[in-house]
């Protein structure tokens, strides 16, 4: 069922922005307490060799491999941010689909790994270009993420599926079955209205499994 | 006077092992895991001064752990680790029976003050649980 778009509120994308950046400074501030920590075994383990105690090689390897693993995973969140960030740089703009879902993703993942609900995306097998904005997609696909964490068990699974279907790009996302009022719906695709974009359609299709579509036309 | 005896509980694996080895530098005893169940496992059968553990975790957060650990053993002290330093959090923690409420990146030295205290406040706890006891046993037989 489809439903005219009714405009999407501020207030919700600044949900969805706090959303996002409260998951990934957490995730950043676990990497600097790490990092920090391992700063202060260094200061202990020059400490104990100032005072006669061996180093340990092995010790001291290991301290490394720490940083290391820390750096690149802080590294690798910091560039995601980036890259969410810069998703409201023009309005409207050509993007890829699949890109723009993985970005969100690698934002949002541990929002489902903390309530133990698997998050599964099958990427298009070929590159899919829309004209919208990237931002609208992901705060779409983000809403519906958080009304099945609502009400996904742990151990369920949340499946994303994006798929180039005739002139569409198509970003699917489907879990446990859940009542989805009209106002939830119309909330969606007002979202998705974007200015100057041509027009997305958002279906809703129930059984055991609730799956919501996002259907965008696609460029070649 | 024994080592003090602390349980890490974190899901950051790299963050829980450094910790633990920093404490046994300074003569602590630290066990380490990643969650909340295998948390109340090892505090059913070892005896801690202290249980640091972390706010967010997957499964079952540390609130719930909290509960879980306090409702085996009201004695034990719990610690609880957060990076979110919001007061509705720490009276939360409070109201729900943790001893002390820090932030992440914790400061070592501050950490094991806590866990000194802990062993404190637990020994206390328990020599009063005991004298209770016995007032009652006396009591019950009229001495």
């Amino acid at each position: 069922m489809t439903r005219e778009p009714s405009g999407g509120g501020e207030l919700d994308a600044l949900k969805f922005v706090g959303a996002v950046t409260a998951s990934v400074s957490h995730e950043l501030n676990n990497v600097i307490t790490i990092i920090d920590q391992v700063g202060g075994l260094l200061q202990d383990t020059l400490a104990g060799a100032r005072a006669g105690a061996p180093l340990d090689m092995g010790r001291l390897q290991s301290m490394q491999e720490r940083i290391a693993r820390q750096t690149r995973r802080g590294i690798e969140i910091v560039k995601n941010l980036n890259r969410f960030a810069h998703g409201v740089d023009e309005p409207v703009a050509q993007f890829e689909v699949n890109a723009a879902v993985a970005n969100l993703v690698s934002l949002v993942q541990r929002l489902a790994e903390l309530k133990k609900v698997r998050l599964s995306v099958r990427y298009a097998g070929r590159e899919a270009y829309v004209t919208s904005s990237p931002f609208r997609l992901q705060q779409a696909v983000f809403h519906c993420l958080e009304r099945f964490l609502q009400c996904a068990p742990p151990g369920s699974e949340i499946a994303l599926a994006i798929a180039c279907e005739g002139s569409s790009a198509c970003v699917a996302v489907s879990g446990p079955a859940l009542s989805a009022d009209e106002d939830w719906r119309d909330r969606l695709a007002g979202v998705m209205q974007v200015a100057h974009a041509p027009p997305a359609r958002i279906s809703l299709a129930g059984g055991e499994r609730t799956e919501i579509r996002i259907e965008m036309p696609a460029r070649h | 006077m024994t080592a003090l005896r602390v349980l890490l509980v974190d899901d950051e694996k790299d963050f829980t092992d450094t910790l633990a080895e920093r404490m046994a530098a300074r003569g602590l005893q630290a066990d380490v895991c990643a969650d909340g169940a295998e948390a109340l496992e090892l505090a059913r059968s070892k005896t801690y001064d202290a249980v640091v553990l972390d706010l967010a975790m997957p499964g079952m957060d540390g609130i719930a752990t909290l509960k879980g650990l306090l409702a085996n053993n009201p004695d034990l002290q719990v610690i609880l680790l957060t990076g979110r330093a919001t007061l509705q959090q720490g009276l939360e923690a409070i109201k729900s029976g943790a001893m002390e409420f820090l932030t992440k990146p914790p400061d070592i030295d501050r950490l094991i003050e806590k866990i000194s205290e802990a062993r404190t406040k637990r020994e206390r706890l328990t020599e009063q649980r005991i004298e209770k006891t016995l007032s009652e046993i006396l009591r019950t037989k009229g001495w």
